[in-house]
């Protein structure tokens, strides 16, 4: 079985220099952003612990409050789907819409149906399904799944954006301007919005208490789809519930300065009932959530509230790009997540991190990612699924580190070593390749110490 | 077995220890310049905010060639027509929100749910006494647990995309420009 690893996918992103220099600065130009908007919120701090003890609570009593939201989800009105599985959701999702007659489907953002590979499966079976976010729709044209969770297209450069709508919009093959190319968008967009007979969209929080949803936009594509079309589907993981509509307080003050560092979206809808007339399907979907709620070490990462800081902040993700995870959630989010769900596929993911910290920082609800990285490649190496180089080196390394005398042994061997191996063997290794070997010192620590003290 | 039973079943098998569900705060006290930095906030988020007793007036003055308009703001309702083509639509927002420029609007003061969203340009009249420092008082005033309107939007600013490089373009499939009109 070949797959391909974060390490190889990163080195074939990684060649395009300028590109990963441009992606690498977009990123980070958002989490200064970030900080910035967070510094003006004096109780920041106090925001995330709130944040991290809602989602918390709401964990251990999630099966309660999936019965409180879904009681009064139906007494509103609304007609509540359950799916165990992703090719459940979207069998549902083709029976909802075969049910209409609808041939077509129209989606504002949604991670969840990304996951589930919605869009294959009902094209599949003869649905055209048009995204209507200005990034989904840009990475649909191109057959590629979004690279970030809030930026879909932000691997994309506005020449390439350029050459894509000249192909489908018939703009200039040199328009490159991202004005006149996000206009260019807005007709075709706004023409498949109100022709919708369906439209789908994602959820960002679901209200125990009222059986509401909330769903957080910019473009206004989604709010357009679901008042427009006659049926609604929102598609939902489990882990979406919060028990309080006053939790919405806390949760949408950390969630846009997390994202984009914008102080709130330009939209937060609060859905409750179907317009009417209407209909609004809710799917709530569990696909692998309940079994990783039974992880102890890991569950933790369920609160998560999809803003993408980590991705913007990630020294890796920001050099490597989100495609080299090759998972539905990138970044180091997608590399404590993944794991639980395919652990060989995405082994090599928890090793996609310096461990530095960052994403565990900015994290709104305080998970604490760099543990779970660490946790996640002990799991990896005791399933047998590190690389054979890295195997050996980590058996050599453990064992010197943890003998005294081949400690020492090893020390001669590598101080040698360092004056004797020329540096063109040293840079043909993944680890030599942008570094110089320090000049090996005559001796070391222990043996100065012991001789000047005694001297 | 259902889904929905084994979902359940297995969120109850696998849920932690219970952890306790925290207080919420209650919210800021408003600043003395609260209408200053709430109009200060939405030209931030890309939006057009004006102080004046005399609303129509305003809106006349920035939107002098809107040919089809809807105002909404006495309760009238939706007069039915086409949802396309309508350059301005004027509504009542009932709560403003200093810290981040959103403005609560529910579904009885649209008229059609989808008005807000279909429109070229948006004018929303606030009065300056529906101002509230925080998301929290925000929650606390609206009481949307017990009022709980079909739909309700808090809204800030125009609908705008980055999508591409980053760059910020103002107008994405919503509204290309809003008006907050305050009612001192």
């Amino acid at each position: 079985m070949s797959i391909s690893t974060h390490p190889e996918a990163a080195e074939a992103f990684a060649r395009d220099e300028e590109r990963t220099a441009w992606h690498d600065q977009a990123l980070w130009f958002v989490r200064a952003k970030r900080d910035q908007v967070t510094r003006a919120i004096p109780e920041w701090e106090a925001l995330r612990t709130l944040a991290s003890g809602i989602k918390g609570h709401t964990l251990s009593r999630l099966d309660e409050y999936l019965e409180e939201f879904e009681r009064h989800a139906v007494a509103n009105g609304v007609v509540v789907h359950w799916a165990a599985d992703a090719e459940e959701h979207n069998r549902i999702i083709l029976g909802i819409l075969r049910g209409r007659g609808a041939t077509r489907l129209v989606k504002s953002k949604s991670m969840l149906t990304e996951e589930c590979h919605l869009n294959p499966y009902l094209e599949a079976n003869g649905i055209t399904v048009v995204d209507s976010d200005l990034g989904e729709r840009i990475v649909q044209l191109n057959n590629e799944a979004p690279s970030h969770i809030v930026m879909p297209a932000i691997h994309k450069r506005k020449a390439e954006v350029g050459a894509l709508f000249a192909e489908h919009f018939g703009t200039s093959p040199d328009e490159d301007d991202p004005g006149r190319l996000a206009d260019a968008a807005r007709g075709p967009l706004r023409e498949a919005l109100f022709g919708a007979e369906v439209a789908l969209t994602g959820v960002n929080f679901a209200i125990a208490e009222t059986g509401g949803i909330v769903i957080c936009t910019n473009e206004g594509n989604a709010d357009l789809g679901i008042h427009l079309a006659p049926v609604h589907i929102a598609s939902m993981g489990i882990e979406k519930l919060i028990p309080r509509v006053a939790d919405l307080g806390v949760f949408l003050r950390l969630l846009a300065r997390s994202a984009t560092g914008q102080p709130i979206t330009a939209y937060s809808s609060h859905i409750v009932a179907p317009r009417t007339p209407g209909q609004l399907h809710l799917v709530i979907v569990d696909n692998g959530r309940s079994e990783h709620l039974g992880r102890p070490e890991f569950r933790e990462a369920l609160a998560c509230i999809r803003c993408g800081a980590c991705l913007n902040t990630c020294p890796v993700y920001r050099r490597s790009g989100g495609h080299s995870y090759g998972s539905t959630i990138p970044g180091p989010i997608g590399a404590i997540l993944s794991p639980g769900i395919d652990l060989a596929k995405h082994a090599s993911l928890p090793f996609a991190s310096t461990l530095c910290g960052s994403c565990g920082d900015v994290c709104p609800v305080k998970i604490d990612i760099p543990q779970q990285l660490y946790r996640w490649r002990q799991i990896v190496g005791r399933a047998g699924l590190l690389p054979a180089k890295k195997r050996v080196a980590m058996r050599l390394l453990g064992d010197a580190l943890g003998s005294q005398r081949w400690y020492e042994r090893g020390g001669r061997v590598a101080r040698l070593l360092l004056r004797m191996v020329p540096s063109w063997l040293v840079r043909r290794t993944a680890w030599g390749r942008e570094r110089e070997l320090p000049v090996a010192p005559k001796e070391s620590f222990r043996e100065w110490y012991q001789r000047s003290r005694s001297e | 077995m259902s889904s929905r039973q084994m979902i359940l079943d297995a969120v109850r098998r696998n849920r932690p220890e219970l952890r306790p569900l925290p207080e919420l705060p209650t919210g800021a006290v408003l600043s003395e310049d609260a209408v200053e930095r709430f109009a200060a906030i939405i030209r931030e988020v890309g939006g057009e905010a004006v102080i004046a007793s005399d609303a129509s007036a305003a809106i006349q003055e920035r939107y002098p060639d809107a040919q089809r308009v809807l105002s909404m703001v006495d309760g009238d309702a939706f007069p039915g027509g086409s949802l396309e083509g309508i350059d301005l639509v004027v509504l009542r927002g009932a709560l403003g929100v200093v810290e981040n420029g959103a403005i609560w609007v529910d579904e009885a003061s649209m008229g059609h749910r989808a008005l807000p969203f279909v429109t070229m340009h948006l004018v929303l009249v606030l009065r300056a006494a529906d101002l509230v420092a925080d998301m929290h008082g925000a929650y606390a005033a609206l009481r949307l647990e017990r009022d709980t309107p079909g739909f309700g939007v808090f809204i800030s600013g125009p609908s705008k995309t980055a999508d591409i490089e980053r760059a910020l373009v103002i107008g994405a499939q919503g509204p290309r420009s809003l008006l907050v009109v305050i009612l001192p």
